[in-house]
């Protein structure tokens, strides 16, 4: 892989050994995946996690003197202030999220801790160059905004960010971006929840390759469906990108969907009973439930609306835990409307700057939760908890009886 | 022990190990618990000597970087076909060789 003058000397270590550490990372990434060059990148999202390996590298990198020139947009960890007053903590779990919160501010990254940066606090243009981890929001830009980024992961993310450039390969060029597999979609999708199913099914068909969707009827998803279905597909698959005929901007066409390539021939139909059937897959069973869990991907302040209207006027079960995980804005706005107080009064919490994927959940671990989030279910159940999977509706009647019947 | 049979792999990060050698055909998982999990091990001396993947990715990528963990790709054969438990196996990733000698 060709380096500049300047990107010899980082890695050298004339520059200092955070910068270097981290242009290492970048040079055998490049030379792994045959990049060319280094390009530069105008923004990037670490998924900071709270989990002590990405915590490490990016102590790491401090200590050799590393600061990004290119301040990421970072994932939430858990909310250290707001959760310890609910939930016993174990003394290491707090110990580790205290460590990443102070590590991530010392190399100069925004604390924005959001899972949704494409639609929020860290917005790419089209054809912007990027590194971009966290998979739902890898794929969003690369498939909804048109912006370039391979699948990073927390730690190479960061090193681009201290670097300020990403190893030119995948899909930044063109040839990568272009469909692998046609797929017929003849189901009727009544909800952001329905794409997110049909999203577990083709990340499945999929796998690492890329899936160009053909629908039957006249459709119009909104940002949020097109959020749900590529978060799917990237948890139940290893999809980077996707394309929607005549709705993504590099999908104009099939031709155009498939680029230098011939349109193959439908590789599978995807129909309503298919949805239906996801959802059963989904489910481990019903029962009495101890928490219900949605925000995640973390709600926006219309879907907090939305969950408001559907409880109306009743009360969550005195046995069952409801929580929510607010995009930042939506839980400002849900203070300034006094949102979060009339759900608090009807047992609805809602959490900030926190992922459903974190140790201060462990206390509902071995009971049964509910949520309308399948990545949130194939998370949790690596904790210990098995969850049910429905859309919001069903969640919330199932909150207001601390039972899901069916 | 029969004789060692000898293909031809790829560096991605360099040494030679000759010990544990973890054979996968790719990484899986969100795009920060394998740099976790292998971090994990590192804490632990419980790192592989070495792994042997088919699939790269740069998830998995990064987190052998990150760990210094030996890693070669591009074997001549699939690793998960041609190696079996209790095989000895050498893998020099200067080298660009892998060496399998069968457990029976």
């Amino acid at each position: 892989m060709f380096l500049t003058d300047e990107e010899k000397r980082i890695l050298d270590g004339s520059c200092g050994a955070g910068r270097q550490k981290a242009m290492e990372m970048l040079y055998a990434i490049g030379v792994t995946f045959e990049a060319e060059k280094l390009i530069p990148i105008t923004r990037a999202h670490v998924s900071v996690s709270g989990q002590e390996g990405d915590t490490y590298w990016c102590e790491t990198l401090v200590r050799g003197g590393a600061k990004c020139v290119v301040p990421p947009s970072t994932n939430p960890y858990w909310d250290v202030d707001g959760l310890t007053k609910y939930f016993d903590i174990a003394k290491e779990d707090k110990e580790i999220a205290e460590r990443t919160g102070k590590a991530y501010a010392a190399i100069g990254a925004m604390p924005t801790f959001h899972c949704v940066p494409e639609l929020g606090s860290n917005v790419p243009g089209f054809g912007e160059h990027i590194a971009f981890s966290e998979s739902s929001a890898a794929i969003y830009a690369n498939s909804v905004l048109g912006a370039r980024t391979n699948r990073e992961s927390s730690i190479s993310a960061l090193a681009s960010s201290v670097i300020g450039k990403t190893p030119y390969y995948g899909y930044h060029l063109d040839e990568f971006r272009s469909g692998d597999i046609l797929i017929d979609v003849q189901a009727r999708l009544l909800e952001s929840y329905d794409w997110g199913l049909l999203g577990c099914i083709v990340g499945r068909m999929s796998g690492t390759r890329n899936p160009v969707l053909r629908f039957e009827h006249k459709i119009s998803p909104s940002p949020t469906d097109l959020l749900y279905f590529g978060a799917e597909a990237a948890t139940s698959g290893t999809v980077t990108m996707f394309h929607i005929i005549g709705i993504t901007p590099e999908a104009p066409t099939a031709e155009a969907a498939f680029g230098k390539k011939q349109v193959p021939a439908a590789f599978g139909v995807i129909n309503s009973k298919d949805i239906s059937d996801e959802e059963e897959k989904q489910t481990c069973g019903t029962g009495d439930i101890n928490l219900v869990m949605l925000g995640c991907p973390h709600y926006e302040y219309g879907q907090l609306e939305e969950a408001d209207m559907l409880l109306g006027d009743r009360k969550v079960s005195a046995n069952t835990a409801f929580w929510i995980m607010a995009a930042p804005e939506a839980l400002k706005m849900a203070q300034k409307s006094g949102l979060d107080k009339r759900f608090a009064l009807r047992g609805v919490n809602l959490a900030g700057k926190t992922c459903i994927d974190e140790p201060c959940w462990k206390s509902f671990d071995g009971g049964l939760g509910l949520s309308d989030s399948p990545k949130c279910a194939y998370y949790r159940e690596h904790w210990g908890q098995k969850f049910a999977v429905r859309r919001l509706s069903v969640c919330i009647d199932a909150a207001v009886k601390g039972r899901l019947d069916r | 022990m029969s004789e060692a049979r000898i293909y031809k792999c790829r560096k991605i990060v360099k040494g030679c190990a000759a010990g544990k050698i973890l054979a996968v055909k790719s990484g899986k998982g969100s795009t920060e618990v394998q740099a976790d999990g292998l971090y994990k091990l590192m804490k632990n001396n419980k790192l592989p000597k070495a792994i042997i993947i088919q699939e790269a990715d740069p998830v998995i990528v990064s987190a052998a970087v990150m760990t210094e963990c030996v890693m070669v790709d591009r074997m001549e054969a699939c690793p998960t076909d041609v190696i079996s438990g209790g095989d000895h196996v050498e893998v020099d990733a200067d080298g660009g060789m892998t060496s399998v000698t069968s457990a029976s």
